[in-house]
């Protein structure tokens, strides 16, 4: 699915640079935290609990497969804005390009999971599932972009 | 590195573990709580609670983790059962249909009494 990712302009947005290691998921869920205080705080925009984790959980899917495929010392982007309409995260890392293996329908996670010999790849399968878009794609500058878009409850 | 998930065990019984989880159960602790699973089942504790009150974050690599604990339980003759699972594990579980594989219980007393027939 595509997503906005878009021109507009969002009404408050934070970026922060995150090493690219197990001790940067815990920046990764400290600056969703942050983000939501100040979401709620300066906008009156307050998802509920559930909108939330799931949107976390889509992020931080993605940024641990950037960690997973880092090679330390390095680092990603990790933005995150708000619109009238959505949350957005846009992440950016410089490692290799991503092959992406078809995303199935959560009616095969259940059988992937319970698989001997699982491989990677289904938490992106959970992070579709959990938001409204996400798109990846791979920028002259040698960058992996990653647009991920959860729409706001009406 | 940082720990970042609690695992505490513990032998309700004989043959029983309950494992109590705190923090992220992510791709940063996994493999700590694989090898905690392992280490109970080694021990013939092989019929396992895990109380994941203290869970406050599940991602993929987690949930693959408790689905090999699992499956390390059921091949030594046990099992594993979750307990006071909350609100972000229990969407994903949903989402993924694992609440389909796991015995989930609302609390780690009937997941244990569960175990002992009551």
């Amino acid at each position: 699915m595509a997503t906005r990712a878009s021109d507009d302009v969002p009404m408050f947005e934070d970026q922060r640079e995150i090493a690219a290691t197990m001790d940067g998921l815990d920046t990764v869920h400290r600056h969703l935290a942050e983000f939501w205080l100040r979401l709620e705080t300066d906008n009156r925009i307050a998802p509920d609990e559930t909108w939330k984790v799931l949107f976390e959980s889509a992020v931080a899917e993605v940024a641990g497969n950037i960690i997973r495929h880092a090679h330390p010392p390095s680092v990603f982007f990790m933005s995150l804005r708000a619109f009238p309409d959505r949350i957005e995260s846009v992440l950016l890392d410089q490692g290799i390009p991503y092959q992406l293996v078809p995303v199935r329908p959560s009616a095969d996670m259940r059988t992937a999971l319970t698989e001997p010999d699982m491989d990677h790849g289904w938490g992106l399968a959970i992070a579709h599932a959990v938001t409204d878009g996400i798109v990846y794609s791979r920028l002259e500058s040698g960058h992996n972009r990653w647009v991920i878009e959860k729409n706001l409850p009406a | 590195m940082a720990t970042r998930i609690g695992i505490e065990t513990e032998q309700p019984s004989d043959g029983i573990s309950l494992v109590r989880l705190s923090g992220r159960l992510d791709i940063s602790s996994a493999a700590e709580v694989k090898q905690a699973f392992a280490g109970v089942v080694a021990d013939h504790r092989n019929r396992i609670v895990v109380d994941l009150a203290g869970v406050t974050f599940i991602d993929s690599s987690g949930l693959s983790t408790l689905v090999s604990g699992l499956r390390t339980a059921r091949q030594a003759g046990g099992d594993l059962r979750l307990a006071a699972a909350g609100a972000q594990p229990v969407a994903l579980f949903s989402l993924t249909s694992l609440d389909q594989v796991f015995r989930l219980y609302p609390t780690v007393e009937e997941a244990l009494d569960g175990y002992q027939g009551k």
